[in-house]
């Protein structure tokens, strides 16, 4: 493009008139404060625990399956002071906190499921469930963060052939999203129904439920619901109520059915708070047109206000070459690089963020450690089946 | 929280407004839209600590607020005809929507680029907006995007280019015609 011809562009961009919003104040206020703390936080209450035996049988093998999963990240807790704090306070239980009702808790300390459980604390902080066999599966949550900006995806493992939707209908008595610094899970009050072969999964909706005013409100939704069963090929949602006329879905309507779509390319930062007791690796959205590169780059950049941090150390830095569905990151900083618990975040924040490009695996060229934590940094490294595995506190 | 609201509104309630306005190019739906914001700072504000100017904060959740808009919006329509896809056409209002009575007053010229504006992409829109229409500097850009400044520069110049393709397209085929 010729100066000339940018020059003119950018003068017309600045000749557009300034748009004036003539509405009244007083008003806007008014509709403002109908909304503002609508959603007070109540105490969480128990879902009645229905099926039981199948709840605690659930409980159980929730907590042998995951040092399975998990359990294998031999690295030093060092570097990120505040990912690490958030690892050795984690909360992140399969079971609430609620004191009004023990039984569920009481199910999680199942004979020989403690010390195995606990054992994963000891072992640091890992963000992703690298690869499930086949005897396993994962089931999956999501909550927004505090300031609805983004919904982290949450990864539960569970034995496979179990009945997935009598885990969905307890999930949330496994997010104790308060005591992460989140958002409530939207879908307290909410069943399940999968029905992997036909890939749908029913909602069955209280009449009291509402997704929340203001026109994105349907956006937090339906990307709470992209993350839960994507990873399960479901590729539609029907909504059924209590009262069989339908589900006002706020700014959505009133619609029967809604199909899921593939999330888009994202770059995994790490979310953290100050009062939040463990940290995620958070999806942050870019354009469909990006490049892998762009997805890398955008791993080195804050947004504190949003308690979203970069997980690329200043110094650090690749080049992206792509070899079929491998993505080859030759190293090309200046820092070196130390074994650290900040280095195993890096390194699956960008495993996360290659997978969501469409990468199968990643290999490391000319990086300046061999090993960090699990990682064999020689060898491509597939790119990890989930992220955010929440384990048992110990 | 009344307070609070009056000081942000009688700061920069005009230029959030207009921020949105052009992003959507509706102005109901801008006035839905900085309603949306204003809910979103209130409720967040007092885990506001600071990392970032008060100015930028709002912008970026302006920002946050416009794009969950399209990208709800886009699978909105992706719905209705499975093959749409926003970002690649861009087109979330019709080209041919009447004018806003503040643009058609203006040249052609002006007009014929406030409708090609939707040719952008939403980062390239963003940025577009925010430097010359809202004359925001690269840094301040860069701040409320999460955008590295060489990006911001980067999609700058990616916009300008969208731009004056899709212009020079239609008057081509204005010229066949």
């Amino acid at each position: 493009m010729r100066d000339k011809e940018k020059k003119q562009i950018i003068d017309t961009l600045r000749s557009l008139p300034q748009v004036k919003d003539t509405s009244n104040k007083d008003d806007l206020y008014q509709r403002i404060s109908l909304n503002l703390h609508q959603k007070k936080r109540q105490p969480k209450r128990q879902r009645k625990l229905a099926p039981v035996l199948g709840t605690l049988m659930a409980a159980a093998i929730l907590l042998i399956i995951i040092p399975v999963y998990i359990g294998n990240a031999p690295f030093e807790n060092s570097g990120d002071q505040s990912a690490n704090q958030a690892a050795e306070d984690s909360a992140a239980e399969f079971s609430t906190n609620d004191t009004a009702e023990e039984s569920s808790s009481q199910t999680m300390e199942a004979p020989g499921a403690e010390s195995k459980a606990s054992g994963v604390q000891e072992n640091g902080e890992s963000y992703v469930i690298q690869q499930s066999d086949e005897n396993k599966t994962i089931m999956y949550g999501a909550v927004a963060d505090r300031q609805q900006q983004y919904v982290i995806p949450l990864a539960f493992p569970v034995s496979a052939g179990e009945d997935l939707s009598a885990y969905y209908n307890q999930l949330d008595a496994y997010i104790n999203a308060e005591d992460w610094g989140l958002s409530d899970y939207m879908f307290e009050d909410v069943s399940f129904s999968l029905d992997e072969e036909k890939e749908r999964v029913t909602m069955n909706i209280p009449d009291d439920f509402t997704i929340g005013e203001g026109a994105t409100a349907s956006y937090l939704f339906e990307q709470t619901l992209t993350k839960m069963f994507t990873p399960h090929n479901i590729r539609e949602v029907a909504f059924e109520s209590e009262n069989g006329n339908g589900v006002e879905l706020g700014p959505i309507g009133v619609i029967p059915e809604m199909p899921l779509y593939e999330n888009e390319k994202e770059s995994f930062k790490l979310h953290t708070t100050e009062q939040g007791s463990r940290s995620f690796l958070v999806p942050v959205p870019n354009e469909e047109q990006t490049t892998i590169q762009e997805g890398l780059e955008a791993l080195k950049l804050s947004e504190a206000s949003f308690d979203v941090y970069r997980t690329i150390p200043e110094g650090v830095d690749f080049s992206a070459e792509t070899e079929g569905s491998q993505l080859l990151l030759h190293y090309t900083g200046n820092n070196g690089v130390l074994d650290n618990q900040e280095t195993v975040t890096m390194i699956e924040s960008i495993l996360m963020t290659a997978k969501s490009y469409g990468f199968e695996t990643v290999h490391f060229l000319q990086f300046p450690l061999e090993q960090t934590g699990k990682y064999n940094l020689t060898e491509p490294l597939p790119v990890p089946e989930a992220v955010n595995p929440i384990r048992h506190e110990g | 929280m009344k307070a609070v609201f009056d000081r942000l509104y009688d700061a920069y309630h005009q230029d959030l407004f207009q921020f949105i306005f052009y992003m959507v190019k509706d102005r109901a739906l801008a006035e839905d839209l900085v309603q949306d914001v204003y809910i979103k700072v209130l409720n967040s504000y007092s885990s506001f600590r600071g990392e970032s100017s008060e100015k930028t904060w709002l912008f970026s959740i302006a920002r946050h607020v416009t794009y969950d808009y399209f990208r709800s919006a886009g699978r909105k329509r992706k719905r209705i005809m499975d093959f749409f896809d926003w970002q690649e056409k861009g087109e979330l209002i019709p080209d041919q929507a009447p004018l806003p009575e503040e643009i058609a007053v203006k040249s052609e010229e002006i007009g014929q680029l406030y409708r090609h504006l939707d040719k952008c992409t939403p980062d390239q829109k963003s940025v577009l907006i925010l430097r010359y229409i809202q004359s925001f500097s690269i840094q301040e850009t860069a701040d409320i995007l999460n955008f590295s400044t060489s990006k911001v520069k980067t999609t700058q110049h990616r916009g300008l280019k969208t731009l004056r393709t899709s212009m020079l397209k239609e008057q081509k085929k204005g010229g066949d015609g």
